[in-house]
């Protein structure tokens, strides 16, 4: 299961490519963050809406499939608080 | 025989000297040095004069003949990924390819058991660059896989503290999404435009022949803007081979590439069949300075893969060694199809990668083709045998039994020497040469550039 | 130092203009800086301890009090920088003729002929035989042939004008779309200005750096000439620029991301500051990937290039957001 399909970038929130990961900030808020692999894979894809979110995750980091959704699931309750994603409304 | 003397037998060391003009353009393929001298210069040298001792130490030839990879690991400059065989468009000319109704793409799990090889190997020979470059059909059709490619590249660098470099060759016809995130993410994108609208048309167009000019050209801009070096590859037949200059001048004005390449076209049963014919030797070399001309007005390279100047080996993966593995997972040092090389009787596979993360290379498959690969004889007493080497394996030295020099080495020849020529800051020399027949018909008849073979009557 | 733009009205239309008035900036709100803006300009410089202010525009020396600003100025002990494309009129051209010498300083922009490289001087002639050694020569690099501007060594030895060259990579205008040099055209852009660099210094007449350039588009060798630059820094930061409305931004190419209206009480150091905190979190964009695991990134060394250049590399919601007013609230850097 992907738990970052009922969620979407946040308002106030842009991000680049960088060398090691990503770098995210969040205007709002004025946290600017760097995410690392694997969990960079996971954030620019589900940004670009990469279709097997779970499945490349597992591919991409040398995990199980169960531990690419966990590793999902717990990416996804942290950026949250950080405010960079919002759950999408039903 | 020592490495030495094997680097001399295969001609990759010693002076070169090609009439220019009515002087002379001496070069040193293995240290890139060149110069330009009078007729009493060549005979002192010929006569065993040093170099150094006419001032023109820079053409002094080193005692270690350089690279040699006989003998050596193997050693890939390069992971090639074929991520799939299929394509979104039906080019003329085109020999890598099947449509999209066939062919299968690359499983991610075999992709990213290649980069896990590839990057152990880069680790283990002391390399900064962990280098991936992705071919095919269109690399682009297989997303899960590019997907894979991308990031599993960038993980696996960041472990090994090895700097990833990502390069692809694609034909852009696709939405802005994907060409952002390519200009995010790729180093080098080689993007085939061969020039406006109704160039491109006929040469690259859809399934069914529907034009994909306009598609092309809103990747090449947005790839524009990205930071990716973008290479603009031009296809060169009979209908745009007089336009070259003025297509490098538009492109380096609309999309500010790092470089514009030049490719004549191979002529082939399906370049026939869709009408388009290869350019002359001449038309190909005259049209490729002056768009040098106009590249350089502009701050930008203009290149052609038979003539790079400081490059050693040739473009051909064939002889460097290459690893290409296509989505069933063989390894080979070849992008063409496979059918193609067995036309030719060779075999260029050299091993087997599988999902489960083992890559097997076969030793004796990678000698067996060094030696196929070796500069061809004719190529020996060429001046261009360091940079051009033969050319293409399969479609031009024929598997190393080039016999006589065709019109790609009289291509290849002439814009060498002129590409020399700039380089010595006298292009307008180039432009000479090219202009005049007899000229051109002198480096042409030229049997042998070797300053050892080089005769008052040349 | 002070920027204060006292016209958006340009006489001439340069396609890497970043400034932006001929194509719809904000300064054609206010086509010309009130007279009692530009007192409250003056009295901000010299509350921040500057000796000099600088004009800019738009073309300022059409503004129609010119000849007054300069003269209150100077009245007040500012020398002033002008910086003009030299299409001035001749109460301008005379001013600044008639003024002391020694607190005058015409920046002129000299643009290069494509194909020739030869500088397009003829409307600027008298200028430069007027005001001789009162100019200085800046050129913006906006493509890779204009690094090789080696006509401008002979252009200052004829007029005798001053032997320095102020050089600018055109940057691009955030939102805008004026003609800029693109990053990957910056190590040939190093490669043609470090021999043009030491060209010049062999005729003593020095090159001095304007913002956004970074050490790594420079060759090794040529680190002290680098450290010879008279203009400005390499890095980006903000000096502010005071548009006609009496607003204050960071700089042209990145007028849309925050303004404020100068205070009558804040000095330079605080409204840098201001700016500096505004600005902060947008500094994590980099003008490369690559430039994050930079050495001279982590060692300040490099300030990470153009923010308006680096900030192209943004995905995500960007448009909408840039104009947004940051709260007051403290960066935080960390890896997730």
């Amino acid at each position: 299961m992907n738990r970052l399909a009922s969620f979407r970038l946040a308002g106030a929130v842009m991000w680049m490519v960088e060398g090691s990961g990503v770098a995210v900030i969040n205007l709002d808020s004025g946290l600017a963050a760097q995410i690392g692999y694997p969990q960079a894979a996971v954030w620019d894809m589900f940004c670009r809406g990469s279709a097997g979110l779970v499945e490349k995750t597992a591919v991409v980091a040398g995990i199980s499939v169960s531990e690419a959704e966990r590793m999902i699931a717990e990416a996804a309750e942290r950026w949250c608080v950080d405010g960079l994603i919002e759950e999408i409304a039903d | 025989m020592s490495e030495a003397a094997a680097a001399c037998a295969d001609g990759l060391v010693g002076l070169d000297v090609l009439p220019v003009c009515g002087r002379w353009l001496l070069y040193n393929g293995a240290t890139g040095a060149a110069a330009l001298v009078n007729t009493a210069a060549v005979r002192e040298l010929a006569m065993g004069a040093a170099p150094g001792a006419l001032g023109l130490a820079e053409l002094e030839v080193p005692e270690s003949p350089g690279e040699c990879v006989r003998g050596k690991t193997y050693a890939p400059p390069f992971l090639g990924l074929v991520t799939t065989r299929m394509c979104n468009l039906d080019c003329g000319y085109c020999g890598f390819r099947s449509p999209l109704a066939a062919g299968r793409c690359m499983e991610p799990r075999l992709a990213a058991a290649a980069i896990d090889w590839f990057a152990s190997l880069c680790r283990d020979s002391g390399r900064p660059e962990l280098s991936v470059h992705l071919f095919g059909g269109e690399p682009f059709v297989a997303r899960d896989a590019v997907d894979v490619v991308v990031h599993r590249t960038r993980a696996v660098a960041v472990e090994n503290g090895l700097r990833p470099r990502l390069e692809a060759a694609t034909n852009g016809f696709y939405g802005e999404a994907l060409a952002q995130f390519i200009g995010d993410y790729f180093q080098v994108v080689a993007l085939s435009l061969d020039g406006p609208p109704e160039i491109h048309n006929r040469h690259r167009p859809r399934p069914g022949g529907l034009p994909s000019y306009d598609n092309v050209a809103e990747t090449a801009g947005i790839l524009s803007d990205s930071n990716c070096e973008l290479i603009l590859r031009v296809c060169v037949s009979q209908l745009n081979a007089g336009r070259m200059a003025e297509t490098a001048a538009w492109f380096c004005e609309r999309f500010q590439p790092s470089a514009v390449h030049f490719e004549p076209l191979q002529a082939t049963l399906d370049s026939a069949a869709a009408g388009l014919q290869a350019p002359t030797a001449d038309q190909f070399a005259a049209g490729f300075v002056e768009a040098m001309e106009e590249g350089r007005h502009r701050g930008v390279g203009v290149g052609f893969s038979g003539s790079t100047l400081g490059r050693h080996g040739g473009f051909c993966p064939a002889a460097n060694d290459g690893a290409i593995i296509s989505p069933d997972g063989r390894v080979s040092c070849c992008y063409l199809l496979e059918e193609e090389w067995r036309a030719q009787g060779l075999d260029l596979n050299v091993g087997q990668a599988g999902t489960g993360g083992l890559v097997r290379i076969d030793t004796r498959s990678v000698a067996r083709i060094r030696e196929t690969a070796r500069l061809p004889h004719l190529c020996e007493s060429c001046f261009c045998r360091n940079t051009c080497a033969g050319g293409c394996l399969v479609n031009h030295s024929h598997g190393g039994k080039l016999k006589e020099r065709d019109s790609f080495c009289a291509a290849t020849r002439t814009i060498t020497a002129a590409r020399l020529l700039e380089h010595l800051g006298t292009p307008e020399m180039g432009r000479e040469m090219l202009l005049d027949a007899s000229a051109r018909a002198r480096i042409a008849a030229q049997d042998s550039d070797r300053l050892v073979d080089w005769r008052i009557e040349s | 130092m002070a920027n204060i733009c006292i016209t958006g009205v340009c006489n001439r239309a340069c396609s890497y203009c970043f400034a932006g008035f001929n194509v719809g900036g904000a300064a054609k709100e206010l086509a010309y800086m009130s007279w009692e803006t530009y007192l409250r300009a003056l009295e901000y410089a010299l509350r921040s301890g500057m000796d000099h202010v600088r004009l800019l525009g738009g073309e300022p020396t059409i503004h129609p009090r010119f000849t007054q600003m300069v003269e209150e100025a100077l009245g007040r002990n500012l020398s002033v920088r002008v910086f003009s494309n030299g299409l001035m009129p001749e109460r301008a051209l005379a001013a600044l003729q008639d003024a002391p010498a020694e607190h005058i300083i015409v920046l002129l922009n000299v643009n290069l002929l494509p194909g020739t490289l030869q500088p397009d001087i003829e409307p600027q002639r008298r200028v430069l035989e007027r005001l001789g050694s009162r100019v200085t020569v800046g050129l913006n690099i906006s493509q890779p042939s204009y690094s090789q501007p080696y006509p401008l060594l002979g252009l200052i030895r004829r007029y005798g004008l001053a032997p320095t060259i102020r050089v600018g990579i055109a940057h691009p205008r955030l939102g805008g779309t004026n003609a800029a040099l693109h990053p990957r055209y910056y190590p040939v852009v190093g490669r043609n200005l470090a021999k043009f660099m030491a060209a010049a210094k062999n005729e003593g007449i020095s090159v001095g750096l304007d913002c956004g350039f970074v050490p790594c588009m420079f060759p090794e060798d040529v680190q002290e000439l680098l450290r010879d630059q008279q203009f400005g820094s390499t890095a980006c930061h903000p000096i502010l620029d005071i548009l006609p409305s009496g607003d204050v931004i960071a700089c042209y190419p990145l007028e849309k991301v925050h303004r404020v209206p100068l205070g009558e009480t804040s000095g330079a150091q605080e409204m840098c500051e201001l700016f500096r905190r505004k600005l902060g979190p947008l500094r994590t964009a980099l003008l490369l990937a690559e430039c994050s695991g930079c050495a001279a990134w982590r060692e300040h060394a490099c300030q990470g290039g153009c923010l308006a250049a680096s900030l192209r590399r943004m995905r995500g919601n960007v448009p909408g957001q840039l104009a947004r007013v940051l709260r007051e609230a403290p960066v935080i850097l960390r890896s997730a």
